[in-house]
C-alpha cells in the first residue's frame, strides 16, 4: 500500500517535470530576443521533445508529441499542424533510434540530435512555405547551431532524474 | 500506425487551416491552456517598463510635459479645424445624398511582447472577445493601419499585420484617387503594389490611404508612402513598393476600430454595452 503510494508520487513527479520543461521551452521560444540574435534562437521545444522521447518514451511518444506540437502551433501562431507534424516526425525518429541511442557515445548522441533538429527545421519551414506565408531560407538553419549546447545543458539539468540504466527514474 | 495517422492528421489540419475559419474551435480549446503563457511572458517586460517609469527624473518629466503641451496646442488647433471641415463635409454629402461618414468607436489594446514564427507577421494583443473584439476588426496605431484581427479568443486576439504575405488591403493613392490593392510580402517590412497599368500615374513619395472598399477597413486611414516604382521593359504592369506608415505593432499600444456597420447588425449589441466603459472617441 505504502509502496504503491510512493510509486505513484514518483510518477506524478516525473510527469510534473516533463510538463514544466515543456512549459519553460515554450516560454523561451516566444520570449522577445534582440533582432540581431533572433535568427540564432535555438529550437528549444524540439530539443526538449527529443530529450523526453529518448529518456521517457513511456510518457512522450508519437501521439503526445502530436498534441504538444499542436499546442505549440497555437502559441506560436503558425499554421495548425506544422509543429505537430514536426514533433511527430521527431518522436518517430527517436523511437527508431532508441535502442541504439543508450549505448552510443555522447558525441554520437549529439550528432544525432543535431541532425534531427536540422531535419525538424527543414520540415517545418518547408511546410510553412506551402501552407502559410513562410519562406524556406537558409537563415532558419542558423537556429540549429546552438543545438549541441542546449542538449548538454538539458543533460546536465536532468541528470538527477535519470537512473543507472539511463532511462528516466 | 499511430505515426501514419498523426502525419495524415497534421496535413489535414494544415490544409484546412490554410483556408482558415474551420479550425477556430480547436484553436480556441487549446488556447485556453496556452494563452495564460502569454501573460507570463509579458510580465518581465511590463516590470521593466514600470521600473524605467519610476526611475525617471523630474527634469525628464518636465521636459516631456513641455513637449506634450506644445503638441496638445497644435492638435487642439487641428481638431477645431477638423470639426468645421467635418460639418462642411456632412452638409455637402447631404446635398449629393451620399451616406454620411461613419463614426467609429475605438478600443485601446496593449501589444504583448510575443515573438511569433518567422513565417507569419502577427502580434498578440491583450483584448479579446469579452472586450468586444471580433474577427476581421481593423487595427491601427497613431501613424496608420497596422492590420486586422485574425483570431479573437476570450481575452487575447491575434492580429495579422498588413505586411503578412496573406494580407491584401484595398487602397487609394491620395494625389490622384487611383485605386488598387497592396499586399504584404514574404521578405521584409514593405508592402507591394503590383498590377498598376503602365499608363497610370504613380510616383515615389505618393501617400497611400485605405479606400474603404472591401468592407473591412474604413476609408481614409494612412497606409504608407511609395518608396520605389519599377517598370521593366516588356512587362505589362508597373510595380511599386510601399513603406508602411505605422509602427506595425512595435508600439506598445494599438487601437481597435469598431465599425458602425457591424454594430448595426445587432449581433454586437451586447458587446456594445460592455464596450461603453472601455472606449473613447
Amino acid at each position: 500500500m505504502r509502496v504503491g503510494l510512493l510509486v505513484r508520487m514518483e510518477k506524478n513527479k516525473k510527469i510534473l517535470i516533463i510538463v514544466l520543461s515543456f512549459f519553460c521551452s515554450f516560454v523561451l521560444a516566444v520570449v522577445p530576443f534582440p533582432a540581431e540574435l533572433n535568427d540564432y534562437r535555438p529550437a528549444i521545444p524540439a530539443i526538449v521533445m527529443i530529450y523526453w522521447c529518448l529518456k521517457a518514451p513511456q510518457y512522450i511518444g508519437v501521439i503526445n508529441g502530436w498534441f504538444i506540437g499542436l499546442g505549440f502551433d497555437v502559441l506560436h501562431g503558425s499554421v495548425l499542424g506544422q509543429n505537430a507534424l514536426g514533433f511527430t516526425l521527431i518522436a518517430y525518429a527517436c523511437l527508431l533510434y532508441d535502442s541504439r541511442f543508450k549505448f552510443s557515445p555522447r558525441s554520437q548522441q549529439m550528432v544525432f540530435v543535431f541532425i534531427l533538429v536540422v531535419f525538424y527545421i527543414a520540415v517545418t519551414s518547408k511546410v510553412s512555405e506551402i501552407f502559410a506565408s513562410g519562406l524556406f531560407t537558409m537563415t532558419h538553419f542558423k537556429g540549429a547551431l546552438l543545438t549541441p549546447l542546449i542538449w548538454l545543458l538539458l543533460v546536465a539539468l536532468f541528470r538527477r532524474t535519470e537512473s543507472k540504466d539511463n532511462t528516466l527514474l | 500506425m499511430k505515426f501514419t495517422a498523426c502525419v495524415i492528421l497534421s496535413f489535414l489540419f494544415m490544409s484546412i487551416d490554410k483556408n482558415d475559419g474551420h479550425l477556430e474551435g480547436i484553436r480556441e480549446t487549446i488556447g485556453v491552456v496556452i494563452y495564460p503563457l502569454y501573460s507570463v511572458i509579458d510580465v518581465p517586460y511590463r516590470a521593466y517598463k514600470a521600473t524605467v517609469f519610476k526611475l525617471r527624473t523630474q527634469i525628464d518629466i518636465l521636459e516631456e510635459n513641455g513637449a506634450l503641451r506644445a503638441e496638445n496646442i497644435a492638435l487642439t488647433l487641428d481638431a477645431s479645424r477638423y470639426l468645421s471641415i467635418k460639418h462642411e463635409n456632412e452638409r455637402l454629402q447631404k446635398i449629393i445624398q451620399a451616406p454620411s461618414v461613419i463614426e467609429q468607436k475605438i478600443l485601446v489594446a496593449n501589444v504583448l511582447q510575443i515573438e511569433s514564427s518567422h513565417a507569419s507577421r502577427k502580434i498578440v494583443i491583450n483584448k479579446g472577445r469579452s472586450h468586444g473584439v471580433y474577427r476581421g476588426q481593423p487595427v491601427v496605431d497613431s501613424a496608420g493601419v497596422v492590420g486586422q484581427v485574425s483570431h479573437a479568443s476570450a481575452f487575447y486576439s491575434t492580429v495579422v499585420l498588413i505586411t503578412d504575405a496573406v494580407h491584401a488591403l484595398p487602397i487609394v493613392i491620395n494625389r490622384n484617387g487611383l485605386r488598387s490593392v497592396v499586399t504584404g510580402s514574404r521578405k521584409n517590412d514593405v508592402l507591394s503594389l503590383d498590377f498598376i497599368s503602365l499608363s497610370d500615374d504613380i510616383r515615389v513619395g505618393d501617400s497611400v490611404v485605405t479606400s474603404g472598399m472591401g468592407g473591412v477597413f474604413p476609408g481614409g486611414y494612412p497606409v504608407g508612402s511609395i518608396v520605389s516604382v519599377e517598370s521593366r521593359p516588356g512587362d505589362d504592369f508597373q510595380r511599386a513598393l510601399v513603406k508602411p506608415a505605422s509602427k506595425l505593432g512595435r508600439f506598445h499600444e494599438v487601437l481597435l476600430i469598431e465599425l458602425e456597420s457591424r454594430r448595426d447588425k445587432g449581433e454586437a449589441q451586447k458587446e456594445n454595452n460592455r464596450n461603453a466603459s472601455g472606449t473613447a472617441g
